[in-house]
């Protein structure tokens, strides 16, 4: 009788090492991805709503301009960009990255929907004059 | 010889961890990561091209008359002189979704590539800009390009 009882005991026992394995992988992924995101965001822009947006497959080769609601540009450590040269001299940095690794170099402008389109302009042609002539407006698909 | 066979028998019960804490703390470390990383909303694209001086071949090819669109600094819509859309809050520009279905029905019916240029007053708001480059992304227009810099 006993020894049926302590036999059903050792039954029970789970094995965690494959549960683990599936929390660490989840883990990692979330940490990778919540850090990606981090580093391209500020927060600061009010980003407009375009419906017809695509979400975007390929990131690869942007070089993001952020341009808060004041007019003032922020690239993508949100360091301060002062004026169209320095857009320029940023882009063309950025530029010069992406073609030694052999990426096609596009620029992401990250415009507030309250922004005057005036300062819109100014980024795309700074961006212009460092030879990117390719531009990605950011959106949100829905409004909320 | 019985003492060494008990002696034998100690190492044979293998050491164990727990892991019942690691489990915790992953776990804990999961949900985290899980709740901070969907807060953020995903960002889709809008495209744009800009005018170049030296046009490559693939623009060479457009043969249709390119189609302006011009917005104003209350946020009109205007194509060839005519008000389409005034509604600058609204996010629906149902005139233009109009007129851009006509025109990408001509380009087709031409075999040329729709080409529209964006003439976006300075003062216009940076979301009216978006309306409208939606609209044209709905109509799957892939050669825009805007106009109005400042001649230097």
């Amino acid at each position: 009788m006993r020894a049926a009882l302590a036999e059903e005991g050792e039954g029970l026992k789970m094995d965690m090492s494959p549960m683990i394995d599936l929390v660490f992988l989840l883990l990692i992924f979330f940490m990778v991805n919540s850090t990606l995101i981090v580093v391209r965001i500020d927060k600061k822009v009010k980003i407009p709503v375009a419906s017809e947006a695509q979400v975007a497959k390929d990131a690869t080769g942007r070089i993001v301009v952020n341009i808060r609601e004041n007019g003032e540009y922020y690239d993508l450590n949100r360091e301060r960009l002062a004026d169209e040269d320095a857009i320029t001299e940023y882009v063309r940095e950025r530029k010069a990255m992406h073609d030694l690794s052999g990426l096609k170099s596009r620029i992401h402008v990250r415009a507030d929907k309250n922004v005057a389109v005036k300062e819109i302009k100014r980024a795309v042609q700074a961006a212009g004059a460092a030879g990117v002539i390719e531009v990605i407006f950011s959106s949100y698909v829905t409004e909320k | 010889m019985a003492r060494r066979s008990k002696l034998e028998a100690v190492p044979v019960e293998e050491p164990t961890l727990d892991i019942a804490s690691l489990i915790d703390v992953s776990f804990l470390l999961l949900i985290y990561f899980l709740v901070t990383s969907t807060l953020e909303k995903r960002e889709a694209d809008l495209g744009l091209t800009l005018p170049t001086e030296n046009p490559d071949s693939t623009s060479a090819s457009v043969e249709i008359d390119q189609m302006t669109i011009v917005i104003d600094p209350e946020g009109a819509v205007i194509v060839n002189e005519e008000v389409l859309d005034i509604d600058p809050d609204s996010r629906e520009l149902p005139n233009l979704a109009e007129r851009l279905k006509m025109y990408k029905k001509a380009a087709d019916l031409s075999g040329s590539e729709p080409l529209v240029v964006v003439a976006a007053d300075d003062f216009a708001e940076g979301q009216r800009l978006v309306d409208v480059l939606n609209s044209l992304a709905a109509e799957e227009i892939k050669h825009v390009t805007m106009t109005g810099f400042s001649e230097e």
